[in-house]
């Protein structure tokens, strides 16, 4: 009997990952992680700076992508065991596995710093701003990519957009759950990771009794608590059956620990304070035609790109790790002292000293500094000062503070058609829910932050 | 326009509401709604989850709650039991002249047109809004569509063009 024809990756978190090629999707996948847009993620860690932290979180997110693409699999013939099979959707299937393994082709180096930094920079110019998921849509719909070349060869002309559009738009159904949902293959990854290679305790996951306990229900997709008299836009999204409330009450808990304790860590945000900075006194001087003050001529991938008010793909593609960090490097030679300071802070890890406020319960110190801060040291603040403001829910961090409807995870009570929101049964969940905020300031003059530690009310 | 304005901004807005808004996304759209009809509340917004989006109007938010001036009270909703905000203020009206460069006058009538709005309509109004004039797709109802998918169904999307018509917005 002949053996199909196999490729595998050993990955420490799942084992053996196999590609069985004598599967279309499979062998698709296993062509598109060979393409360039991939393996740039080889040179994109998936923590960014958390290793200044963790050191051993330097994990990449090829590894993360590849990672998704295997529990995506798995999730999805838990999802589709639950349909009937008249229902099935085989296209819908492959169209989602390939959303999960490119899911992240889009993310930029050092990806929340870069992206803060582009914000600051594009700020004038409306709509100019990308967010990842934005590049990551039109990098996979590049008619000069060999993303969108290798799906149309497989799957046709229309495979590129369709998995753009799963990734850009509202999900609605289960194929898209498992892109997207309070218990998607990339959750499920990066948290399992994540936890590995930073080596924290937090976060614990009971993924094999979450996984047996998931189901599939009709939820509205409105957020709000209006939802007037009018009937609700239904999604089909996951939820767990009852017997698994309180694995999946460990499982928010686990995901909100690894916020506050590995992500929102305290060093490594003042270090992405630093790179954020770093990268927007960088893109001023260029706009100013002052490379020479820095010692990176026209042609290094972040020049070029920040000469540019409206990169394209290619240049964005030209991003990675590398590039940043041989921009510090050449900075840390340059004639502008603010950026040398920073390139060299960045290179020796000098960290910077920071003042913590609590905004849930406010203590009149807190508010004596904040406002210290604010009225007295206002002209500093951006330069000298760094403020960052970190949304913190029981979903993560969160923009917008609301979590959108198929994000939220929701319990199936024994004899109900209606699944509820795990706030409904976990006290310690629903105590979380109200969004919390963690504001520091970070100092680059230790004086500065002795003067505002001294402040007593 | 100051980090401070903009969170005594979203204070007036709810105190002209009656008092009480319901939602972050409710909040977040009709400031942006309010914008596109000449507030100038200095917020920048890009595209997010629910639309345009702003990280000032987010900051103000938490500004005013952490002075006082703001309360944010969760319920949950009767049908699923999802957990939503309300957003509260004592501030009183006569206090309010104008909310940014509007005249109170102007703003009142406005925000009663979208409190007869659920947040999806305004989301979806602010969200074409931000399609046809600053991304500037040709076709942003398709592009509406793909974004935004069941959202737009049920007359949905026609109900926030002819929201956005009222309040006299071109798309």
């Amino acid at each position: 009997m002949a053996i199909d024809p196999t490729k595998r990756i050993r990955d420490p978190v799942h084992g053996l990952i196999v590609f069985q090629l004598s599967d279309e999707v499979d062998r698709a996948a296993w062509e598109l992680i060979d393409t360039p847009e991939f393996q740039r993620l080889r040179r994109v860690k998936q923590l960014g700076v958390s290793e200044f932290t963790f050191p051993g979180a330097t994990h990449t997110r090829l590894a993360h992508c590849v990672g998704v693409y295997h529990v995506a699999r798995r999730l999805m013939k838990v999802a589709t065991s639950q349909v009937r099979a008249e229902e099935l959707g085989n296209h819908r299937t492959r169209v989602s596995l390939l959303a999960a393994l490119l899911h992240d082709l889009g993310h930029g180096p050092f990806s929340h710093a870069f992206e803060e930094a582009e914000k600051v920079r594009l700020r004038d110019t409306p709509g100019l701003y990308k967010s990842h998921e934005q590049w990551t849509a039109e990098i996979i719909t590049n008619p000069d990519g060999q993303i969108r070349k290798i799906l149309t060869k497989h799957f046709g002309g229309s495979m590129a957009d369709e998995i753009a559009e799963l990734l850009k738009g509202e999900p609605s159904d289960l194929y898209a759950a498992v892109v997207s949902s309070s218990f998607d293959a990339d959750r499920l990854d990066y948290l399992q990771r994540d936890k590995l290679m930073t080596g924290s305790g937090a976060g614990g996951i009971d993924l094999e009794w979450l996984i047996d306990n998931l189901r599939i229900t009709s939820v509205a997709s409105e957020t709000d608590g209006d939802l007037f008299e009018e009937e609700a836009a239904p999604i089909t999204t996951f939820c767990f059956a009852e017997k698994a409330a309180q694995a999946a009450e460990a499982f928010i808990l686990a995901r909100y620990h690894l916020y506050s304790q590995v992500y929102f860590h305290r060093t490594t945000r003042g270090i992405e304070q630093l790179l954020t900075a770093f990268l927007k006194r960088l893109s001023f001087m260029v706009a100013g035609n002052k490379c020479d003050e820095i010692c990176l001529t026209a042609d290094h991938p972040l020049v070029a790109f920040y000469l540019s008010k409206q990169p394209s793909i290619n240049g964005y593609l030209a991003l990675d790790d590398t590039a940043v960090w041989s921009a510090v490097e050449a900075a840390t030679r340059g004639k502008d002292e603010n950026l040398r300071d920073l390139a060299v802070r960045l290179r020796d890890r000098g960290r910077l000293k920071a003042i913590e406020i609590s905004t849930e319960s406010p203590t009149d110190i807190d508010k004596a500094r904040r406002d210290f801060i604010e009225k007295k040291l206002s002209a500093e603040i951006g330069k000298t000062i760094f403020v960052d403001r970190v949304p913190l829910t029981i979903y993560g961090g969160l923009k917008a503070g609301e979590a959108r409807s198929h994000k939220r995870v929701r319990v199936l009570r024994v004899g109900q058609q209606t699944a509820v929101d795990i706030t409904n049964v976990s006290k310690a969940i629903a105590s979380l829910t109200e969004k919390q905020e963690l504001l520091r300031y970070y100092f680059v003059d230790e004086n500065r932050w002795k003067q505002v530690d001294a402040v007593r009310g | 326009m100051k980090m401070e304005d903009i969170a005594d901004l979203v204070v007036d807005i709810v105190a002209l509401s009656g008092g009480k808004l319901v939602g972050r996304t409710r909040l977040q759209k009709t400031v942006y709604l309010l914008d596109t009809v000449g507030l100038k509340s200095g917020a920048s917004y890009y595209y997010y989850n629910f639309g345009p989006f702003s990280d000032e109007i987010a900051n103000g938010i938490s500004d005013s709650k952490f002075v006082g001036s703001l309360h944010e009270v969760i319920e949950n909703r009767m049908s699923d039991g999802s957990p939503f905000s309300i957003f509260k203020t004592r501030k009183p009206v006569e206090e309010i002249d104008s909310i940014g460069r509007l005249p109170v006058d102007d703003v009142a009538p406005l925000l009663d047109r979208f409190s007869k709005s659920n947040s999806t309509v305004l989301e979806l109004a602010a969200t074409i809004h931000w399609l046809s004039h600053v991304e500037k797709v040709p076709n942003w109802r398709d592009e509406l569509v793909r974004r935004k998918g069941s959202k737009t169904k049920n007359g949905r999307m026609e109900r926030a063009v002819e929201l956005l018509s009222e309040i006299g917005v071109d798309v």
